[in-house]
């Protein structure tokens, strides 16, 4: 337990937000809530209503990020659907494409109309409303390991999340697993805010986010190989704390 | 702005290095809401398709602008907070 307590300590004492904490995100979150119901018809405009009062890029970073956080929920069956073709079509390249194609169309309709996606959906949205706002983002694909992942079907990647470019530095968030969690029992997505993924200390990230792109770890010069990462214990969201 | 298979709507109109923006409507259409002198750079995105950038020309009075689909794999999974359970028999 000793052990377990000062490794806790020990994370939560780089989590990165920390580099910030002399900005107070009171207002960025207030503007975000302020533009809750606005919705994406209009990118340019919502990214204008959410940013032009902010001074730093943090802060106008931040405000994109809370506005997708709260208003788009993940589409649980969507989630299933594109899971079990990518599967099925896992070792036939055309007929996956062909998939993906068409269910990509589906997926971003759906995002822009009905405000619901899957996380390729909202890593996409946060990279285009930030890059709307003059901010560097990166949209970075790899493997994500929950309670519920079985771990011989990591030999796909199956999550996608995003990277922010800060005052020269590059951050990690996930939106999709910050939004919210589906309801055990039914898989209806509740909106449950988690600010533990806003830019996360990447020592912790990686135990249950492995780029697929290694340079996207973000761990300097640290090793912390694949076999690792499925060896690693399961991490729930209450361990992302800042 | 289209797409091989005809008007794009919704596409996000930019001024670079600013705010100041638009997006196309139903048509495929848009007007940029300021007038833009030479030299200025127009950015064109949408979600799915390749960013691309225009620089205006004191000659252009109208753009037309063909958007292509990069190649995205789409994926999603979403956390859970369910205990882990093994498969095995213990």
């Amino acid at each position: 337990m000793g052990h377990l307590l000062l490794f806790i300590v020990a994370f939560r004492c780089h989590a990165q937000q920390s580099d910030f904490d002399h900005i107070n995100f009171y207002k960025a979150d207030q503007m975000a809530s302020l533009c809750k119901d606005q919705g994406l018809s209009n990118m340019p405009e919502l990214v204008y209503n959410l940013t032009s009062n902010l001074d730093t890029n943090v802060e106008r970073f931040r405000v994109i990020y809370m506005w997708v956080c709260h208003n788009i929920a993940n589409d649980y069956t969507l989630y299933l659907k594109n899971k079990r073709k990518r599967r099925k079509y896992k070792n036939d390249s055309v007929k996956l494409k062909t998939w993906n194609d068409r269910f990509k169309n589906n997926v971003f309709r759906k995002l822009l109309k009905q405000e619901r996606t899957l996380c390729t959906g909202y890593a996409f949205v946060v990279q285009e409303l930030s890059q709307l706002a003059n901010l560097n983002c990166e949209i970075i694909h790899g493997f994500g390991k929950t309670s519920m992942t079985p771990i011989n079907e990591l030999d796909t990647p199956n999550h996608s999340w995003n990277s922010i470019q800060l005052n020269g530095k590059w951050y990690l968030c996930d939106p999709t697993w910050a939004a919210g969690i589906p309801d055990p029992e039914t898989n209806i997505f509740n909106f449950d805010y988690n600010d533990g993924y806003f830019l996360s200390n990447p020592g912790l990230f990686v135990i249950n986010h492995y780029a697929q792109d290694k340079k996207w770890l973000l761990l300097n010069k640290e090793i912390h190989t694949f076999k690792q990462f499925l060896e690693a214990p399961v991490l729930y969201g209450k361990a992302y704390i800042n | 702005m289209t797409d091989e298979k005809g008007p794009l709507p919704g596409v996000n109109i930019v001024l670079k290095s600013s705010e100041i923006g638009t997006v196309t409507d139903e048509n495929g259409e848009f007007t940029f809401p300021e007038s833009l002198s030479s030299g200025a750079v127009l950015i064109f995105s949408f979600l799915g398709y390749d960013k691309q950038e225009i620089k205006i020309n004191a000659k252009m009075t109208y753009i037309n602008l063909l958007m292509s689909d990069n190649i995205i794999e789409i994926m999603g999974a979403p956390n859970t907070d369910k205990p882990y359970k093994t498969k095995g028999s213990n």
